[in-house]
């Protein structure tokens, strides 16, 4: 399935190649969802993935000649998106945003419609998750992310330039890390 | 040493070789630890999948949208991208250039011109050497010049 899969992609990523956008947009409409959920759960609160994803995709297109087809065309798409989550975050980190004008229309939308639903009251474990996931360190919640989105260790080592023996390690230790700051919503024998 | 509870989450995970999977199935029936362990990581699981509403739009017509543009910017951000480099260019070549003539390798416009003055002053010393007045010394420079050392 895999496999069919991957040639598939590479069927498209040739048309693509030749300036045909059509099989571009099927390339996106296959991993849209993928990227869109990695970059959700990158990006503090999930604020600004709609637009985050495509800008991975427009970043792909740039460079498809740089696929040399070394990994699947996924995790090459998860490796972009997570480079690029990481400059968003670090520049949000150096210049934050005060007003909801400098956001992007469709953060905007996003932020607003936060603000509008009485998440914090209904779920609070929701907001306690991204408060949880916001605290760990970019690379440990890449892996999380990856794990989300069904990635298997190999795809998730070749994504984020890691031995599988560290992606094992890492995750555990994300995990650990993400237990230890949501134990309140685990039961008390399964929060330790 | 490796023990069975440390493959737990490679367990959790579906990483595990099938011939570990069938042992680590049993194990987890018989060790308290590791089922709790389980568990837990289940649990973190279910609070993890839905993390955050994810908008089930299809992106790729904004996507497919977005590309000439994108294609203009990268364009233009190539063709800026080394414009620093013909100023530095120029830069390097008068500092090559200045290096050259300073240590000689490349005659400047002064040298020249002191070595002009200098010929052409030899070059009146020997004509009235040999056809107009002529010192005592430049007699015998002429000698020296016709005859050779073995004088």
């Amino acid at each position: 399935m895999a496999l069919l899969r991957q040639d598939q992609d590479l069927e498209a990523l040739r048309g693509a190649l030749e300036g045909d956008t059509e099989r571009f947009a099927e390339l996106v409409r296959r991993h849209q969802r993928g990227v869109l959920g990695f970059c959700a759960s990158m990006l503090p609160y999930g604020a600004g993935a709609e637009d985050a994803a495509q800008e991975v995709f427009i970043k792909a297109f740039k460079s498809l000649e740089n696929f040399r087809g070394e990994s699947s065309f996924s995790t090459w798409l998860y490796r972009i998106a997570f480079n690029h989550c990481c400059n968003i975050k670090k520049s949000t980190s150096i210049r934050r945003t005060d007003s909801l004008d400098e956001l992007s229309s469709h953060a905007r939308e996003q932020a607003v419609g936060r603000l509008d639903e009485p998440v914090s009251h209904a779920r609070p474990e929701l907001d306690a998750l991204a408060a949880a996931m916001d605290r760990l360190p970019a690379g440990y919640r890449a892996l999380i992310a990856l794990r989300l989105q069904g990635q298997d260790y190999k795809a998730m080592a070749e994504a984020a330039g890691l031995t599988v023996e560290a992606v094992r390690a890492r995750l555990r230790r994300a995990r650990l890390i993400l237990r230890r700051n949501l134990q309140h919503f685990f039961p008390p024998k399964l929060s330790a | 040493m490796i023990t069975l509870c440390d493959n737990l989450e490679s367990f959790h995970d579906g990483e595990l070789p099938p011939d570990e999977l069938a042992r680590m199935k049993e194990h987890v029936d018989t060790c308290r630890y590791c089922a709790e362990k389980l568990q837990a990581l289940r649990a973190l699981d279910r609070l993890l999948t839905p993390p955050l509403k994810i908008s089930a739009r299809d992106i790729s017509a904004a996507v497919i949208a977005a590309l000439p543009a994108a294609a203009d910017a990268e364009l233009s951000h190539r063709l800026w991208r080394g414009w620093w480099k013909v100023p530095a260019l120029v830069l390097a070549s008068c500092a090559a250039f200045a290096i050259c003539v300073e240590t000689g390798l490349l005659p400047s416009r002064t040298y020249s011109l002191a070595a002009e003055l200098a010929a052409q002053s030899q070059a009146s010393q020997l004509s009235s050497l040999l056809f107009g007045k002529t010192a005592d010394g430049d007699e015998e420079l002429l000698a020296l010049m016709f005859k050779g050392e073995g004088k």
